[in-house]
């Protein structure tokens, strides 16, 4: 059976090792085993149920919340040649989603929102597949106490049931024991064989760099720059900082290939953008979060956070892009007194206003009067300005108090009403009180005066490695004696004869390689 | 560049429209008066240069040609060049390169053949590395497939694929300037060497992210005059015309009525000839009329009646056969209003 595993893993992947946690998730899963996989960012989380979705008969399902992310990883799975990929989500137009349905069976491996799972038809061609294995992929969202919390992903253990019990697999970077044992619990899979790596790098040096404004963190970001030209990922928490940034370290660090990067950005633009900083031919990436998920780059020395995320989980999972190649690297995180107020913001904009809440109440209820029982989600959106986590949010509450069936209105009596509204607004101050209670938890690692990877991982695992290298700024960390490998410059041309030739591979330093 | 055409644009529209109407050119809109202006203030070249070109962009644009001195914009939105404007146009189109923009001419493919000929270098010389796994630069599906044919057929013949591919465009780019000729090779994607991106084309340049796109738009435009009108010298280059320069019409039986009405025949006679329905031939010429500029419909059509149509559709601001009918009092068939409607290039709602 082993040597069958890595006969697999070479056919379809290249590589002749696997990666740790890999193999023993895959044998059980192959085994008909449900699990839960705790693996740290940039293990290879994916490839648990790849493998197993070209090895298996049947159908493999993989829940994932994020649908650029879907997008990406099947383009890259058909890159490979694993052609039986597909990713079905809100953005495939009526007939692009009936021909998936219909071609169910000639698929080994789908993709799915979770949204769509609530597709009564999806639901039914489901039924008539042999499914092989169930993946919940991101599975902390299932966890109230997660850091991602998404209500549709509460209704999993109704479809897992409804299609018959398949196998399932939980995958997530970063989740607490708690988050651990909620997830098992909502999955109703008790027999779960667990899985927990921990997610401490031993190779990454944590800094915290404490400067009097914002201003001054450009500056010093140019300044580490001009010593460590490095493949750098720098994070910031709006779309427009990424891009004034970008052109303000330009002019002070000319020798860099500097660009951003973020969500708003046109397809063919991400893509090249992307493949540039795989490719080495970009130093440095001002991004948002959107950048990052799903790609796997080996060598980025440095992560620098310019904003601060929401919280703890988010800040591990960004700092996990750097040095995947085990070597030693680097997180600097930029604070000053003002650190809160962005994610602050953000947290804000993550849940609806009461009066929001009201106001949608007192519409739900004219509309029901007026004997119009279906809902315009969009005008619904545009008229109360609702952004989509924070619609999201409402329709799943709507739901679960009984006032939207099968996505109708259901008509209820006034003091019911006053209930629910009541329930709402308490459910959304806990919510924002939790989300705030985890920004204070990633504030407090900041002016923590103890050891930065010990503070950091200890709330996720028991034990916390010894620093392969340097350790932290609490433990003595300093930049001098950080001595980075740094990759070697392609020397490109600017003429474009030679740009030609050897993108055509024509002339005569190319003939060695060619023949 | 970008600059050099809104000053041509202004010229040659005499003071007689507003900015609005450069602005429906280059995005090119489906409208009758965007598609008469180009016809009649000789714009065809720049119809629909930039589809992707925000208003608000435009706008800034014109602002800061207005800052600049070179053009003025009056109350009225009516813009025309400056002194200045007028002398830098001069200075800086003597060769008349405005002249090698073919917006209408190619509008229904320039952007596949750039998509074939992208993919294309990606993938050939990706295959010749024999790297697998590559990300393709396009979804534009049609691209693909064409890709993916061409491909097998040559898979046996890649390094001659390779090496011809580089020798066109080697002989292709020697005629331009270095600079145009380095755009373009920056914009390519292949093995281990990923594109630039429009608007890291523009830093490195030192341009505006618009000239950047329309000195794009006007290598393709150069390349699709090339080697249409001198196939012989880009042999592999064709190859990415396959089948878009003779895909006129969409119906194989579309090109057997042509050329009977180019023969002469009346509708009545093709249909009875070929043992069509009447309809199905007047289908035929309705797709005629759309596909081919020089198609005229004065046989089914008078120039007077066609103004009132359009006219009528002007009015009614609407494509809808059905309203258009009514309005001018079922004067007109279905088939002579659809007929208009193509010849002015413009979207056919039904009847409904």
């Amino acid at each position: 059976m082993n040597k069958t595993l890595e006969y697999y893993l070479e056919k379809y992947t290249g590589h002749n090792e696997f990666r740790t946690g890999q193999k023993e998730i895959i044998t059980d899963v192959l085994e008909g085993k449900s699990c839960l996989g705790i693996l740290p960012t940039g293990s290879g989380k994916s490839l648990c149920y790849q493998l197993p979705a070209r090895v298996l008969n049947g159908l493999v399902v993989v829940v994932s919340p994020l649908i650029s992310l879907m997008i990406d990883q099947v383009k890259q799975l058909k890159a490979e040649g694993f052609r039986e990929a597909v990713a079905l989500n809100s953005f495939l137009d009526y007939t692009e989603k009936q021909q998936v349905y219909h071609n169910l069976d000639q698929y080994k491996l789908v993709y799915v929102s979770p949204e769509m799972l609530q597709n009564p038809y999806f639901l039914q061609r489901l039924r008539k597949q042999s499914i092989s294995l169930f993946v919940v992929d991101e599975a902390h969202c299932i966890s109230q106490w997660g850091h991602e919390f998404r209500p549709d992903y509460l209704k999993l253990d109704t479809v897992i049931q409804d299609i018959g019990n398949p196998p399932v697999l939980a995958l997530s970077a970063t989740a607490t024991p708690d988050v651990q044992k909620d997830i098992i619990k909502q999955l109703n899979c008790e027999q779960m064989v667990k899985h927990i790596h921990p997610m401490d790098r031993d190779n990454i040096a944590f800094v915290v760099k404490t400067v009097e404004s914002d201003k001054y963190k450009l500056d010093y970001i140019a300044a580490l720059l001009h010593s460590y030209q490095v493949p750098t990922m720098i994070y910031f928490s709006s779309r427009k900082w990424t891009e004034q940034a970008a052109e303000i370290l330009r002019t002070h660090v000319p020798n860099l290939r500097i660009a951003f990067y973020h969500g708003g950005m046109e397809q063919t633009d991400r893509i090249l953008i992307q493949q540039q900083f795989m490719n080495d031919q970009l130093d440095v990436i001002c991004c948002t979060s959107a950048f990052g998920m799903g790609i796997n780059k080996k060598n980025v020395r440095l992560v620098v956070h310019y904003h601060l995320p929401t919280q703890v989980e988010s800040f591990i999972q960004e700092v996990g892009r750097a040095g995947r190649d085990g070597e030693a690297s680097v997180n600097l995180l930029l604070s000053n007194e003002n650190d809160q107020l962005l994610p602050k913001q953000l947290i804000e904009t993550e849940l609806p206003t009461h009066g929001q809440i009201t106001m949608l109440m007192d519409y739900l209820r004219h509309l029901v009067e007026s004997k119009e029982l279906t809902i315009d989600e969009s005008l619904v959106s545009t008229q109360f300005q609702f952004n989509e986590t924070q619609w999201r949010f409402l329709k799943y509450q709507l739901e679960v108090h009984g006032m939207i069936k099968e996505d109708r209105l259901v008509q209820i009596s006034s003091s019911d009403r006053k209930a629910i509204v009541n329930d709402i607004h308490l459910l959304v101050d806990k919510r924002k009180k939790l989300k705030l209670a985890k920004l204070t938890d990633l504030i407090n690692w900041i002016h923590d005066k103890g050891c930065r990877r010990e503070r950091l991982f200890l709330p996720f695992q028991e034990q916390v490695r010894p620093a392969k290298f340097q350790c932290c700024d609490h433990c003595g960390f300093s930049f001098e004696e950080w001595n980075p490998t740094i990759t070697n410059k392609r020397i490109t041309s600017d003429n474009w004869e030679d740009m030609l030739q050897s993108l055509f591979f024509q002339g005569e330093h190319h003939e060695k390689q060619t023949s | 560049m970008f600059s050099l055409i809104i000053l041509d644009c202004l010229m040659k529209l005499r003071k007689e429209r507003t900015i609005s109407a450069i602005y429906h050119l280059l995005t090119g809109k489906r409208s009758s008066q965007t598609l008469q202006d180009a016809h009649m203030y000789q714009l065809t070249g720049y119809f629909g240069l930039i589809k992707s070109l925000q208003r608000k962009e435009f706008n800034k644009c014109m602002e800061r040609m207005v800052k600049n001195g070179l053009i003025s914009i009056d109350n009225d939105g009516v813009g025309f060049p400056t002194k200045k404007g007028e002398d830098y146009l001069i200075t800086n189109n003597q060769s008349n390169i405005l002249e090698e923009f073919k917006g209408m001419e190619y509008e229904k493919f320039a952007e596949l053949f750039s998509l074939r000929l992208l993919l294309l270098i990606q993938t050939i010389t990706n295959k010749k590395a024999e790297s697998t796994g590559f990300i393709a630069l396009t979804d534009d599906k049609q691209a693909q497939l064409w890709v993916k044919q061409l491909y097998r057929k040559y898979r046996h013949e890649l390094d001659q694929l390779v090496t011809g591919i580089y020798h066109d465009l080697h002989a292709f780019l020697s005629k331009l300037t270095d600079q145009q000729a380095s755009l373009f090779v920056e914009r390519l994607t292949g093995y281990e060497k990923i594109g630039l991106s429009k608007l890291q084309l523009a830093n490195k340049y030192k341009m505006n992210i618009l000239d950047i796109e329309v000195w794009l738009v006007y290598i393709y435009h150069k390349i699709l005059t090339e080697s249409i009108h001198e196939k012989d010298k880009y042999p592999y280059l064709t190859l990415a015309l396959e089948g878009i320069m003779d895909q006129t019409f969409v119906t194989n039986s579309a090109t057997v009525t042509y050329n009977m009405l180019q023969n002469g025949f009346t509708i009545d006679a093709i249909a009875r000839s070929r043992r069509l329905k009447l309809n199905t031939i007047e289908d035929h010429i309705v797709e005629i009329a759309y596909m081919d500029p020089y198609f005229t419909i004065g046989n089914f059509v008078g120039e007077a009646e066609q103004k009132e149509m359009l006219k009528a559709i002007e009015l009614l601001q609407t494509n809808r056969l059905k309203l258009i009918k009514t309005k001018l009092n079922d004067k007109f068939s279905y088939f002579q209003i659809r007929l208009v409607l193509a010849k002015h290039r413009l979207e056919d709602k039904g009847s409904m």
